[in-house]
């Protein structure tokens, strides 16, 4: 009952605040964009106003970070325990194709 | 051919590369400092197949790459500024030749058309773009610990797992931007795609691991 009216509530509002505000939709998309470059300040703004309001959005900028952070981790092979390692006829391969040389 | 110092040779006292080649340094020494290409499959080929398995997603194309990057290195040994990390000299010779490898790609691999979320993405909001919360299709709380889980084995089983789900052109455009962090004008070059379908490429990246990461990892 009362998480309902929450809900509603909160509907009612966003339904107000989408005439002039961006969409959770349209913030998912900003978040991404302005992690590969510099938004226009009015953009930002409506990011950082959005978030205010809204724990979803908020929760995935975060989480967004957070793979970036994880992703970096992930990427440096001596951090990465999960990704094969070279086969010994590979390094084989590799030492013969070297002795031939350029 | 005047460069002909077998990596056989080059490791065999008995039998030292002549003079007027470039490698004339004493093996005995060479490990101290400067280049040591005789060890180089040793000391390094693994470290290279997984930066590049890492990165380009296929073991056969990973080794390709190896040693096509030991190849250029040994080519251009002149150019290896003395005293600099043997292992990140290499590295950047490989970075180079992966960076090739996705300008090549991107020409190959069939366009991508969607300009929008695949249903799985997109019905996630509600009609006004709102998330939905019945069902609770919004993002979940991570916990307040899952940042320093970014270095776990748990979360990177994930993330590979992840990963492997992208579509192959989605996973490219991440893999640039997010793992080797380049600049989003050039990943349009390399990827040959306009600076929109870039950004679509990223969102769906982006949102479609966020996802994929919530349910096998944060869930399980
Ligand atoms: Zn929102």
């Amino acid at each position: 009952m009362g998480s309902n009216l929450k809900t509603r509530l909160r509907r009612g509002m966003m339904r107000l605040m989408g005439r002039v505000m961006p969409s959770c939709k349209e913030i998912s998309e900003l978040v991404s964009a302005s992690m590969d470059g510099n938004l226009p300040m009015r953009r930002r703004l409506s990011i950082r106003f959005h978030i205010l309001m809204c724990s979803f959005c908020r929760r995935y900028e975060k989480q967004l970070l957070l793979l970036r952070i994880g992703t970096k981790h992930y990427a440096e092979p001596d951090e990465n325990p999960v990704e094969a390692s070279l086969s010994a006829a590979a390094s084989e391969r590799l030492k013969r194709a070297l002795e031939r040389k350029p | 051919m005047e460069l002909a110092v077998s990596f056989a040779r080059m490791s065999d006292d008995a039998n030292p590369a002549p003079p007027e080649t470039m490698v004339t340094r004493n093996p005995a020494h060479s490990s101290t400092d400067g280049l040591n290409p005789s060890e180089w499959v040793d000391a390094h080929s693994n470290y290279l197949f997984r930066y590049a398995l890492i990165r380009v997603r296929d073991e056969g194309v990973a080794e390709d790459m190896v040693q096509e990057a030991l190849l250029a290195a040994f080519k251009a040994r002149d150019h290896y500024t003395e005293g600099a990390s043997e292992r990140g000299w290499l590295t950047g010779i490989l970075r180079h030749k992966i960076l090739d490898h996705f300008r090549q790609v991107g020409r190959d691999r069939a366009i991508f058309h969607e300009q929008s979320l695949p249903p799985e993405l997109d019905e996630r909001f509600d009609d006004l773009g709102q998330w939905k919360t019945e069902p609770p299709l919004s993002p979940k709380v991570w916990g307040p610990d899952a940042a320093s889980q970014m270095q776990s084995k748990e979360f990177m089983a994930a993330l590979k797992q992840c990963l492997a789900k992208l579509p192959q052109r989605c996973a490219d455009a991440f893999v640039l931007r997010e793992m080797e962090a380049v600049d989003s004008k050039e990943i349009q070059e390399f990827l040959d795609v306009t600076a929109a379908n870039l950004w679509v490429l990223l969102h769906r990246a982006r949102m479609q691991l966020r996802l994929c990461l919530e349910k096998n990892w944060i869930n399980v």
